[in-house]
């Protein structure tokens, strides 16, 4: 079970998408997100942001990330990573909503076992969304390990 | 939170960092922050596992593990059909 790390920036926009993580259309493998860091590099200023983490069932569009392998052994990643995205994906159920103010920044780490699990089918994936918000830049880094 | 499913942590500029223990729903997957003295949502004591409010009000056990099982099924049936 080979684990990744991927850095997404999104620039200027209020409604797509921080970061895309998606099953390709071949040779999937389920994906577990098990640590998510967000937040914005613009100038501290307080503005109200709203960051949802959701399931998709259609692929975004957006520039491709070469996720990084943590151990340097591990193959390249099944797993699409996108950014900078122009089209969000399909949306699905959401599975967490995280308000904040702009000057904050949040981290998730989950526990062996409740990480978020995408399902080995094409196209499957879990974004991180920005409903609610300022159009500034923002970052995140997400962790992942594909099985 | 004994056992907890998960960590958050918000920084901020303004204040102490806050922090909360996490589980993430057996059923559905959906991120539950848990607070002190604060209602979990429900435990499945068929799957043994915690869950959230929604889906303890279904009254039914329907693992995340099972839900993919049945779509990653369904995907390759369709695939083998030309359908995908």
């Amino acid at each position: 079970m080979a684990r990744y790390s991927a850095q997404a920036n999104r620039t200027a926009s209020a409604t797509l998408a921080l970061v895309a993580l998606e099953a390709p259309a071949t040779g999937m493998r389920r994906i577990k997100l098990y640590d998510f860091v967000i937040g914005c590099e613009a100038a501290p200023a307080d503005n109200p942001y709203l960051y949802t983490i959701g399931r998709t069932t259609a692929a975004a569009t957006g520039t491709a990330v070469t996720p990084s392998p943590i151990d340097l052994a591990d193959a390249a990643a099944a797993a699409l990573v996108k950014e900078n995205m122009t089209t969000n994906g399909t949306a699905g159920v959401n599975l967490a909503a995280i308000p904040l103010n702009q000057r904050a920044t949040f981290r998730w780490v989950a526990a062996p076992g409740s990480e978020f699990v995408v399902p080995a089918t094409a196209s499957a994936g879990i974004d991180i969304n920005t409903p609610t918000m300022t159009a500034l830049a923002i970052t995140g880094s997400i962790l992942f390990e594909e099985q | 939170m004994r056992r907890a499913g998960g960590y958050a942590i918000w920084t901020s500029p303004d204040g102490p960092a806050k922090e909360a223990d996490t589980f993430t729903c057996s059923h559905c997957q959906r991120l539950v922050f848990v607070q002190p003295k604060q209602d979990l949502g429900g435990f499945c004591r068929v799957c043994m596992k915690h869950i959230c409010g929604p889906c303890a009000d279904l009254g039914r056990c329907l693992t995340w593990e099972k839900q993919m099982e049945i779509a990653e099924a369904r995907y390759r049936l369709r695939k083998a059909a030309g359908l995908e």
